[in-house]
Formats: C-alpha cells, sequence, structure tokens
C-alpha cells in the first residue's frame, strides 16, 4: 500500500460518504416499515420529519460522489509519479485489477444518485408522497454499490505497489492489446462513429417522431428511451477514445481518455465530460419518469419534470456532439485532412 | 351567509400517548369561525386553549379530527405543505411575543417573509408600512432587547400582519400588559377587525371578552369546548 | 403573497445563515480558530511536498536517462573502461559517459560531501561559466602555485564554502586520509550560485585528475557510467539489455529516481497526516458535541422561527449553510496561512522533516506553486468531514417542534 496524500484524501471522502448514506439507508428503512400515511401518531410524524434528513443526505452523497469523480482521476493522476511506467492516470488505473472496476462502479453510482434524487424531488411535489416506499426501497437498493465501492477503494489503494512496473496510455488503449481499451482504441473510428450517431438519431426519433404519435407508440418509443441512453453512453466513450481523443492530441497512438483533462489540454475533458454526463443522467431520468402512471396527479408532475429533463438532455447532448467535434474541425480547417 | 374561514372538527390532541405522562389537552373539540368575526376563547388555564389554538394554527397536529382552513384540510398534510398553508393564511401572535433578541425590529417582522423567497427589497418595503403604522419607524434598526413592552408587543403584531394573512389568532395576548397596553391592544384588534381580518384570541381577561367588538364569546373547560 | 424564486429563497436562506454564525460570533470562534489550524497544518504540508517534488523533477531531467553501476560482492565496485564500447554499440544508445565521483568525509567539519571529478576547463566557457562565482581566480602575477597544479583545483557548493569560510579555510583545502603519505591540497577557484542549492549545496567538484587521486580510483576506471538514450520508450528496454549482457551491472533509470523521490515524499507527508489524524478526529468529535447541544437560546430560536413558518427544509438548509460558510472560510484562511508559510516563510520546522536532517540546511527557493488540484484535496479533507458530521445535528435541531415554544417559555 502506499501511503499518499492523496489516497489518504480518497478515503476520508469515501467514508464520509459511507458515513453519511449509511445514516440514510437506517432512516429509510425505517420509513418504509414504518410509514402510514393516515395515522395520527406520534410514530409518524418523526417518520415525516426522518424523510427530510434522507433527503438532505443523499444531496450530500451526491456532492461527495461527483467530488470523488474528480478527486479519483486527479489522485490517479498524481499518483502516476509514484508508479513506475504510469504517465498518466491510466496507468495507476491498470495496475492492479481494482482500478477500472472502481471508476466504472463510481459512474453506475452518480447515475444511481441522480434519478433517485429526481424521483424524490418527484415525490416531494406531491402532498402525499405516493412513492414513499417505493423510493426508500430502490435506496436500500443503491446503499450496496456505495459499500462495494468503499470495499474496492481500500482493495485498490492495497493493491497500488511502486515495485511493480504498469503500464501507461499509450499501451492500454492500443489497439494491439488485449482488454477492453484495446478493442476500444481498436475498434476504428468509421465503425464506431456510425454506431454512435444511429444511436443519437434513434433518440431523436424517439423524442420528436414517436412522442407526437398516439400513446401506444409513445409508450413504446419512451420505455426505449432509458437502454437507449445507456447504449449512448458507452458508444459515446468509445467515440472519445477512438476519434475524439486522436484530435485532441493530434497523434493517431494517443487516445488516452483522461490525459485531456488537464491544463496542458486546456482542461478540454471537463466541458465534454460535464455534458455528457448531464446528458445521459436528464435521459435516463427522463425515459424513468415515463413509466409512472399513478395517481394522476403524480402522472401529470411527472410528465413536466420529464418535459424539463427531456429538454436538458437535448441540449447537452447537442453541446456534447459540438465540443467533441470541435478538435476535428479545428484540425482539419487548419491542416485540411484527416489524421 | 358568512362562510367558515376556520373550522375544527371533532379535534383531539393527546400527549405522551401511551406513556405514563399521558395528558389529553383537547378533547373533540368543534368551532366554526366566520369570515370578518372576531371570536375570543375563555377558560381558566390548564383548560386547553392553548392547546386548541395551536392546532387551529397549524402550529401542531391533532391526534384526531380534522383542522380546516379556508376550505383546506391542513391536518394531514406533510408539513412542508401544511406550513406553506399557514404562512399564506394565519398570523400567529403569542402570549410572550417571541421575538428574537439579538436580532433588529426590522429583521423580525420579515421573519416570516424570508423562506417564501421574497427579495430584501420587497419585504422592507411592507415592513416599513408596517413600521409606520404601528408608530414603530424610528424603532427600525434597534435591536429588540432595547424596546419596551409596549412596542415588542406592537412588533410581534406587525410581525403576524406581514404576509397579509386573513387569520389571525392570538393567545394570551394581554397576559403581561398594564391597563394602558391593553386598551391600545384592543384598539389595534378592533382596527383589525375592520380592515376585514378574521380574529380568534384565548384569553381569561374581562376586559377582552367582554369588550362590545367581539362577535362571540366560546368557553372551554378540561379540554372541550362547553358553550 | 408574493413568492419569490428558487434562487431568492436560497439567497434569503444564505443571508439568514451569514447573519445566525455572526449572532453567535463566541460559540463559533473556537471552532473557527482550531478549524483553521488544521486547515493550515494540511495544506503546508500539501504545498510542501508539491513544491519539492516539482523542483525534484525538474532538476532530474538532467540525470542521465539510464546510470550503470557496477556490483561485486554485493557492493558498488569500479565501473572498468573496457564495458564502454559493448554498452555503445546496443542499439538506441546515443552515448556513454564516464564518471568520476564520490563520498569523502572531511574530518575538519566531520561530515560526508560529495565529489565530482570532472574537466575545470570546461566550465570556464560557454552556459557552465555562469552558474559559478568564480574567486580566487588565479592572476597570472599572482599565486604561481594556482597555475602550476591544475590538477587540484575545485569549486564548491555555497553550503561547503560557508562551512570552510567557518574554519578559515576558504582558499584552500586539504583533503587527507590517514592511509596516505600527506594531505593533498586543493584551491577553491569558486562556489555555485543558489539557483541551485538543493543538488549543489553540499557538492565539491575537483578537477578530474586530483579527484581520482582523492577518491583512489585507478586509471582506466570510473566509478558509474551515464547512458544516454534519445527515446523514451526505449530507456527499459536498454537497460535490461545491459543488464542481460552484463549481470554484475546495475541500471538505474532516470524514471526510477523521479519515482523513488515522489514515492519519499508522498510517503513523508502522508505519513505527517496521518499523525495528524488524531487531532482531526478529536475536532470532529468536538464539532459533533457542539452541533448536538443546543442552547436554550438556540432552541428558542428555532422553535420561534418554526411557529412564525419555516420549514424543517429551511432550517436545515441553514444550519447547513452555516456549516459551509463556517468550513468555507476556515479553510480558505487556512490555506492562505499555508501558502504564506511555505512559500513566503519557506515552511521552518517542516522544511526539516522533508529535506531531512543534514550538516548543512539548503536554502533553496521552493517555487510558489499552489496547483488547484490540491486545493480540491484539502476541501475534501476539511469541509466534507465537517459538513458529514454536522448532518444529523443539524437535522435534529430542524425539526424542534414549534409547540415548544408556543407552550413554555
Amino acid at each position: 500500500m502506499i501511503l499518499h496524500p492523496w489516497i489518504l484524501g480518497l478515503i476520508i471522502g469515501h467514508s464520509a460518504l459511507l458515513a453519511v448514506f449509511s445514516l440514510g439507508v437506517i432512516n429509510a428503512w425505517q420509513i418504509f416499515r414504518g410509514w402510514d400515511y393516515n395515522s395520527t401518531e406520534e410514530k409518524q410524524f418523526l417518520l415525516e420529519k426522518k424523510t427530510y434528513l434522507v433527503s438532505t443526505v443523499m444531496n450530500f452523497a451526491l456532492f461527495i460522489q461527483i467530488l470523488m469523480l474528480f478527486l479519483f482521476e486527479m489522485a490517479a493522476d498524481e499518483l502516476a509519479n509514484v508508479l513506475p511506467g504510469a504517465m498518466c492516470a491510466v496507468g495507476t488505473l491498470s495496475s492492479g485489477s481494482y482500478g477500472f472496476p472502481l471508476l466504472n462502479l463510481k459512474i453506475v453510482s452518480f447515475f444511481a444518485y441522480f434519478i433517485w434524487l429526481m424521483i424524490n424531488y418527484l415525490d416531494n411535489l406531491m402532498e402525499t408522497y405516493p412513492l414513499v416506499r417505493r423510493k426508500y426501497l430502490g435506496l436500500m437498493l443503491i446503499y450496496p454499490l456505495a459499500v462495494v465501492e468503499t470495499a474496492l477503494l481500500f482493495m485498490f489503494a492495497s493493491d497500488l505497489d511502486p515495485s511493480v512496473i504498469t503500464s501507461c496510455c499509450g499501451s492500454v488503449y492500443n489497439e494491439g492489446t488485449e482488454g477492453l481499451g484495446g478493442s476500444l482504441a481498436g475498434a476504428s473510428a468509421s465503425f464506431i462513429l456510425p454506431l454512435f450517431f444511429s444511436i443519437v438519431i434513434l433518440l431523436l426519433i424517439n423524442r420528436f417522431v414517436l412522442n407526437r404519435r398516439d400513446t401506444g407508440r409513445k409508450r413504446l418509443g419512451n420505455l426505449l428511451e432509458f437502454p437507449l441512453w445507456i447504449a449512448f453512453f458507452i458508444t459515446a466513450i468509445a467515440v472519445i477514445i477512438s476519434f475524439i481523443s486522436t484530435y485532441v492530441y493530434e497523434m493517431l497512438s494517443h487516445k488516452c481518455p483522461f490525459c485531456f483533462m488537464g491544463a496542458e489540454y486546456c482542461y478540454y475533458g471537463i466541458p465534454l465530460y460535464f455534458f455528457l454526463f448531464i446528458a445521459t443522467a436528464a435521459g435516463m431520468t427522463g425515459g424513468l419518469l415515463e413509466m409512472i402512471e399513478q395517481p394522476q396527479a403524480l402522472k401529470e408532475k411527472a410528465g413536466f419534470l420529464q418535459k424539463r429533463m427531456n429538454a436538458v438532455s437535448l441540449w447537452s447532448m447537442s453541446a456534447f456532439i459540438v465540443t467533441g467535434f470541435l478538435p476535428f474541425v479545428i484540425y482539419y480547417i487548419k491542416t485540411g485532412r484527416l489524421i | 351567509m358568512a362562510n367558515p374561514v376556520v373550522q375544527a372538527v371533532n379535534v383531539t390532541k393527546t400527549y405522551n400517548r401511551g406513556k405514563p405522562n399521558e395528558v389529553t389537552a383537547v378533547k373533540h373539540a368543534s368551532l366554526k369561525i366566520d369570515e370578518g368575526s372576531l371570536v375570543v376563547l375563555k377558560g381558566p388555564s390548564g383548560s386547553g386553549k392553548t392547546t386548541l389554538l395551536s392546532l387551529i394554527g397549524c402550529q401542531t397536529k391533532p391526534t384526531r379530527g380534522e383542522v380546516i382552513i379556508r376550505g383546506k384540510k391542513v391536518s394531514k398534510l406533510p408539513e412542508k405543505f401544511m406550513n406553506q398553508h399557514k404562512r399564506r393564511h394565519i398570523g400567529f401572535i403569542f402570549q410572550h411575543f417571541q421575538l428574537i433578541a439579538g436580532m433588529s425590529v426590522l429583521d423580525n417582522i420579515v421573519l416570516p417573509l424570508i423562506p417564501e423567497g421574497v427579495s430584501p427589497k420587497a419585504r422592507n418595503k411592507r415592513a416599513d408600512r408596517l413600521l409606520e403604522q404601528f408608530n414603530l419607524a424610528h424603532r427600525r434598526q434597534f435591536k429588540i432587547s432595547s424596546l419596551s413592552g409596549g412596542e415588542q408587543q406592537r412588533v410581534a403584531i406587525a410581525r403576524a400582519l406581514i404576509n397579509n394573512a386573513g387569520i389571525l389568532l392570538a393567545d394570551e395576548p394581554t397576559a403581561h400588559l398594564d391597563s394602558k397596553l391593553t386598551s391600545d391592544l384592543l384598539d389595534y384588534i378592533e382596527q383589525l377587525k375592520q380592515s376585514g381580518h378574521t380574529i380568534l384570541i384565548t384569553s381569561h381577561d374581562p376586559v377582552i371578552y367582554q369588550n362590545p367588538a367581539v362577535d362571540r364569546v366560546l368557553e372551554m373547560k378540561d379540554g372541550q369546548i362547553t358553550s | 403573497m408574493i413568492s419569490g424564486s428558487w434562487f431568492e429563497r436560497q439567497k434569503n436562506i444564505i443571508d439568514y445563515s451569514l447573519q445566525s454564525l455572526l449572532r453567535r460570533r463566541s460559540k463559533n470562534i473556537l471552532i473557527l480558530i482550531i478549524f483553521i489550524l488544521l486547515v493550515f497544518a494540511v495544506s503546508s504540508v500539501l504545498f510542501i511536498t508539491e513544491s519539492l517534488t516539482q523542483e525534484m523533477m525538474i532538476t532530474s531531467n538532467d540525470l542521465p536517462d539510464i546510470t550503470v553501476q557496477r556490483i561485486v560482492g554485493g557492493r558498488q565496485a569500479n565501473v572498468p573502461a573496457s564495458y564502454i564500447p559493448d554498452i555503445e554499440e546496443i542499439p538506441g544508445v546515443e552515448a556513454v559517459e564516464t564518471r568520476v565521483w564520490g563520498y569523502f568525509y572531511l574530518a575538519s567539519l566531520q561530515a560526508n560531501f560529495t565529489i565530482y571529478g570532472m574537466d575545470l576547463n570546461l566550465l570556464e566557457e560557454g552556459e557552465y561559466q555562469k552558474i559559478v562565482n568564480w574567486k580566487n581566480v588565479p592572476d597570472e602575477s599572482e599565486n604561481q602555485i594556482l597555475s602550476t597544479r591544475p590538477d587540484f583545483r575545485m569549486i564548491v557548493g555555497q553550503g561547503v564554502f560557508e562551512l570552510l569560510r567557518d574554519i578559515q579555510m576558504e582558499k584552500a583545502y586539504l583533503f587527507y586520509q590517514p592511509t596516505w603519505e600527506k594531505p593533498i591540497p586543493f584551491d577553491i577557484i569558486g562556489t555555485f550560485k543558489t539557483e541551485t542549492e538543493l543538488q549543489s549545496n553540499d557538492m565539491m567538484i575537483l578537477q578530474t585528475e586530483g579527484a581520482r587521486r582523492v577518491l583512489e580510483l585507478p586509471p582506466d576506471e570510473f566509478t558509474d557510467m551515464a547512458v544516454y538514450v534519445p527515446n523514451p520508450e526505449e530507456i527499459d528496454n536498454i537497460a535490461l539489455k545491459i543488464r542481460r549482457y552484463f549481470p554484475e551491472l546495475r541500471t538505474i533509470t532516470k524514471a526510477q529516481i523521479k519515482n523513488t523521490y515522489s514515492s519519499v515524499f508522498g510517503w513523508k507527508s502522508a505519513f505527517v497526516l496521518s499523525s495528524m489524524l488524531a487531532a482531526i478526529f478529536a475536532f470532529l468529535i468536538l464539532i459533533w458535541d457542539k452541533a448536538s447541544g443546543l442552547s436554550p437560546e438556540e432552541k428558542r430560536e428555532i422553535g420561534i422561527l418554526k411557529a412564525v413558518g419555516w420549514d424543517t427544509d429551511v432550517l436545515l438548509s441553514v444550519k447547513l449553510w452555516e456549516g459551509l460558510i463556517l468550513s468555507g472560510v476556515s479553510s480558505l484562511a487556512g490555506i492562505l496561512l499555508a501558502y504564506t508559510y511555505t512559500f513566503q516563510l519557506r515552511a521552518p520546522g517542516l522544511r526539516e522533516i522533508f529535506i531531512g536532517w543534514s550538516a548543512i540546511y539548503p536554502s533553496f527557493q521552493l517555487i510558489p506553486d499552489a496547483d488547484p488540484k490540491s486545493l480540491l484535496l484539502i476541501i475534501t479533507i476539511s469541509v466534507v468531514p465537517y459538513l458529514a458530521v454536522t448532518v444529523f445535528p443539524a437535522w435534529k435541531a430542524a425539526i424542534t417542534d414549534p409547540d415548544v415554544v408556543i407552550r413554555n417559555i
């Protein structure tokens, strides 16, 4: 295990997250078990008060999770100085087997927290809190993610060994290398780009065409939205690795998705990922809101929220595409050819 | 026909249910108060009038029964919605004024408007109007602790009025006042009644409940309304 | 009743939180001070680590790509010149340089110093001339001895020079080992300028021939070799090849040295930080305690707010904003103090822990370079735990029933 201030920072951050989330889950369980809207017992009043605690806790958890995503990437970058062979975050993440799974889990957690918070917000708009039981059950199902994350973090940290040589992004994202990184990089742009745009087109069709048809088509369309956004996210990452990175670094062999988060590249990665994450989160939420049918009043409110989410996801998606293709356009204008 | 603006339907309030110190402060109380009327709730101390006022004022929820304010049943509402309704329709004057000592007069008066997201400019404008009305303009920035009893009373009333609520509830407002301040208070109350407010006061002071402006007097004893 | 937007509401809440904090100044002052001290300590450690690492990185760039040493009987031995052609032939190797250097214990100073051998004539021209404060430069007319002993000249680091000056040996120094017949005098013809202090402070550069004598190095042998490889990706390969061809040779790459430096600084700073954990923990417990116990004053105030129509939501926001403002301001203050301490005052006290205690304290310049990344780390270590600890007490306070205030005095 490496003793390093960034590791300490990650551990402290995650401990805070887990502690706070645990507090939330205990109360969520109590509310789930004992909630009775019609009761006038003291107990019910207390449960109602506890809903505020859980809401606050989860808002805080999301905030920490976002912070941790940044921190994790930065830590990986800093730790690269200590690990032989690692030249950027990717090197740190590839040493040992916990780096990338941890990152992936964090991303999943981010979306899970976000969606939960949106559902929570929706529920709180109604006087009768109709989704109470379901949402707290959902929370209890999300909780294991946080536990596993913290465990993975500890394993990741203890696995870091300065005497073991790890690979750098050049070899991880190399077409010849085995593994997901290699396949994502190897997936040539000519394959990924059409795939990506097909998904974008499907989403747009869904949004503008199917949405205006009769309810049958609309339902189908909207049910598809959730999985479509997941596909969007994954292909977007593939596009970043196999295409966008090439034009940011202006090198065919440098495909690292982390290096351009830094100062040398004008922090390009930050708006890029920001739009991607927001678009996906809002899109998934919008798709999920479609499934809310009862009661009628809730369905209406869900409809309004869905409209807002849809607008956000559409704009963010466009912003992502523009930001993503900017380096390509700039390069093409500068040199008049492709890499 | 006058419409009831405040209704209590068979409300009961029990504290510490199931514990050895269980006490039922209000038992099956029902009342209706029409728009624009001035009602006094009288009774000895311990009769439950403060608790009943609390229930009507949405400060606490009944163990049984329902409270209806301007047609909306508030008793089962989650706190958030109940508070919203309370802020918009009810002004409360407490027995001991309950002002925040370290804050200025102005800050105390505008308190109810803060969670509503009213901008400082807008709320100060309203507050200044009230300060004028109650002769407190010269005390605008003074800390509460430096005010006399009478001035504090006026601040408490101003605070209850800042949200333009139509319903005013006052709990033993004259309990700690001398006769001069008491008659001042009655003047204010009469003015408020004339401007269309609905007012409910708890008091065991005859000066209050024997006042000609009072439309109705209800008596409470042992948690129940007896007349 | 006019109702404002969400933004207005938040502004109102933040405003109230600020006022609320100011109203209870005395209670919060203690927390503020301790918080600032803790953030100050953490930030100083982080700043110094970063700065030193930066400096190390810069100076390390001048290291050879591969340093080659010979190990005999488990200890470092001289490297015969015969290796040179074989290594030069390895594809990818641009050049092989030989080095003469070693440690020498100066009895009169009771300390070890690093001795390098090089041709001092090279320093007299070109860019190297600028890094030396030339002293006692032989004026042809003056000291004949100096010009007749070109093999026994040396240039020393500032720290060495000052020590020698203390024993009145700033013009010449006598090297001596008990096994020698007689001491060998060296003339000091210059010192190194301050910019290079971290590296040069305890260095002594002797004319090669003289150095060989002092280090007892036979004519055709060297202390070690420096191999230069222009393509960074081949360095590890070539190092491997060298070790394969000549198992008695040990290779150390530039990257390995950088890693080691980073590792050591990282370790040291984490160690210091960990030892602060106990203090941080105690602080958190203090916070919890303070936050949990509401004075009757505070209870009353919250009761009044509730009675006047404030939601639990709003009250919770207020309490959390209070925490955020308090911890935010403290963090900023702590960071600024740390910045001043580390870069203005050059971290007295902390410096020694990181550079290591030695006979000479380098008076290097710490490069003021606060990486925004570190700020994020500091905030994570300070603000996040603080808020985490205050969430529950804040909630407990916020759920006070207005009833409490109505029925009591």
